[in-house]
């Protein structure tokens, strides 16, 4: 029995690469990756119209709008899935934007070029803004609300312009109403800020070595000691560096010092300090991470974002067979849809990865 | 008012997500400015198309793997908000996968001749032209608007009938001013241009 399937599963393989060859030819060029990938997409659609004809097929699929239209459905146009298809799938799928848990950082790139599960950087963390494939690039948490910030904006402009003002005005500038375009990328700024928050009150002497230059640390520790010195009951010597010896790491240590003492001395130093900076950054009306969440939220509640959709017992609802896990369903476990094409079309996708050739397992099983 | 969309949104996006995810098939910057910053809507309709389709994808075989069997579109667009709600950066796909759908909007409104379609999409359009430096389209947006509300029922019938979009020699419906581009010109500027004094 065994025999019999391997041998089936054998000739399977074989008529599949014969017809894949007859679209891609043996010779491999530049474009052969990108060739194979959408021939082996739209195998079926076009082996249909090799049998058929490509005429036929149209005209069934003509048939089948005509049907439709007299049955009052939305006009349907059939596209052949592509690469661009095929390479989001993947770059959203590894990047977890929907799955359960955090998002991840990703490498940049075709999805040919790594194996599965080599492409994950890390993980994001709670409320971390930065670009996907680079980390280290921190982006604008003002975008977040830019859909309200455009609201806001067009609501001032349509007050100043058409309901204060001069209708025949042809002059517009900005003094009054700014429109002024919403950098993705964190302002300088909000990086500086973020630095500040970050080294302004740790005592790990890695974050002030990171974060600091030696005369800002010079210019921390003059400040941090003259704060110290002002308190009665601190009666400690700390003396800085000598001049001779003025390495970097010497400053950090002595920094380190200074703010453990300070913390030691005056334990509303740190809040303080902290509440400073983040008020700093709320005057300039950026968001801070605790009221990132609730600003997502808020935003979200838009009828833009929620399609302000009451009416799911008018939707067409599709089932599945449920998948206990993710690998289960990657390997084929068939889905039930109320149309065929759609079937086909998810069954496409969910054996995308598999569909560029054979799988490393698949060859050894059938060698 | 598709193509400057189709900018805006780039600009918007680009160094949030978009680059990343297009970098994928498109390997270098010129590649990407191709569909970033493009000079004509069709240089991105296709792979935008492709793009969205895939998204929705994800999240629907996200909800299938949780365990869901049963699924409508109102869930999967009811998931994808719930996950932006905790992590910014599927708030930022979010609000770009929207403003694609406004082209969409507007492809559909030239195409079905349904101008107040049209006047949804524009409505929705202007906050993006607003957090994004297209002052003069904020402006003409603004204005047409205005006129809209301040239209009679008959004007509005004139404008959606005979202003809004006009008819090609194959049926096609688009969009008035688009008609001296290079796609339409046989019926109207080469003939005057082929015009022999």
């Amino acid at each position: 029995m065994n025999c019999m399937l391997i041998s089936c599963r054998c000739q399977f393989l074989e008529l599949m690469m014969k017809d894949l060859r007859v679209w891609t030819g043996n010779v491999g060029t530049e474009h052969t990756g990108s060739h194979l990938e959408t021939t082996c997409l739209n195998l079926v659609d076009r082996k249909k119209a090799r049998a058929f004809g490509a005429f036929e097929v149209k005209s069934e699929s003509a048939k089948r709008q005509t049907q439709q239209k007299k049955a009052g459905e939305a006009k349907v146009k059939e596209l052949q899935i592509d690469h661009v298809f095929i390479e989001t799938v993947i770059f959203a799928t590894e990047a977890n934007l929907f799955g359960n848990g955090a998002p991840k950082h990703i490498k940049k790139g075709a999805a040919a070029k790594f194996e599965r599960g080599d492409r994950a950087i890390s993980e994001y963390y709670d409320n971390e803004h930065s670009q996907i494939c680079n980390p280290e690039t921190k982006l604008n948490k003002e975008a977040l609300r830019g859909r309200s910030i455009g609201v806001e904006r067009s609501r001032a402009y349509f007050d100043h312009f058409f309901v204060a003002g001069e209708a025949d005005e042809t002059q517009r500038g900005e003094k009054e109403v700014k429109l002024t375009t919403i950098d993705p990328l964190m302002s300088e700024a909000d990086k500086n800020s973020e630095k500040e928050l970050e080294r302004a009150t740790t005592t790990d002497t890695r974050i002030l070595e990171k974060f600091y230059t030696v005369q800002e640390l010079k210019n921390e520790s003059r400040a941090l000691s003259d704060i110290l010195d002002e308190l009665e009951e601190y009666d400690e010597v700390r003396d800085p560096p000598s001049l001779r010896d003025q390495r970097k790491s010497d400053w950090c240590y002595y920094l380190k010092i200074l703010r453990q003492d300070i913390l030691r001395m005056d334990s509303l130093w740190e809040s303080r300090t902290r509440d400073s900076i983040l008020n700093d950054m709320n005057d300039r009306g950026r968001e801070n991470d605790t009221n990132l969440k609730q600003a997502l939220r808020d935003e979200l509640k838009d009828p833009f974002f929620t399609l302000d959709r009451n009416e799911k017992a008018k939707q067409k609802v599709y089932s599945f067979a449920a998948a206990e896990e993710d690998n289960e369903f990657d390997n084929g476990s068939e889905l039930q849809q109320e149309e065929e094409h759609d079937t086909n079309a998810t069954r496409i996708v969910d054996r995308a990865r598999e569909s560029f050739g054979v799988s490393a397992m698949d060859i050894s099983f059938t060698l | 008012m598709i193509l400057e969309i189709h900018r805006k949104r780039g600009s918007l996006f680009a160094g949030s997500h978009l680059e990343d995810v297009f970098s994928s098939w498109r390997a270098t910057e010129g590649q990407l400015k191709w569909v970033m910053n493009p000079g004509d809507p069709r240089q991105i309709n296709s792979e935008l198309i492709m793009y969205m389709l895939a998204l929705y994808v994800v999240a629907q075989r996200a909800l299938v793997s949780m365990g869901r069997t049963e699924i409508s579109a109102a869930d999967v667009v009811n998931h994808i908000n719930e996950r932006a709600k905790d992590h910014p950066i599927v708030k930022c796909f979010v609000d770009e996968m929207r403003y694609a759908e406004i082209i969409f909007m507007l492809q559909e409104a030239e195409k079905k001749s349904d101008a107040q379609m049209f006047i949804s999409a524009l409505k929705l359009a202007i906050p993006l032209f607003a957090a994004s430096h297209a002052t003069k389209y904020v402006n003409m947006a603004t204005s047409f608007l205005v006129d809209w509300h301040c239209m009679s029922e008959a004007d509005k019938i004139l404008f959606a009938e005979f202003i809004f979009t006009r008819k090609t020699a194959h049926g096609y419906s688009v969009f008035s001013d688009c008609f001296v581009g290079n796609y339409f010109v046989p019926y109207d500027v080469v003939d005057v241009r082929n015009l022999k004094y």
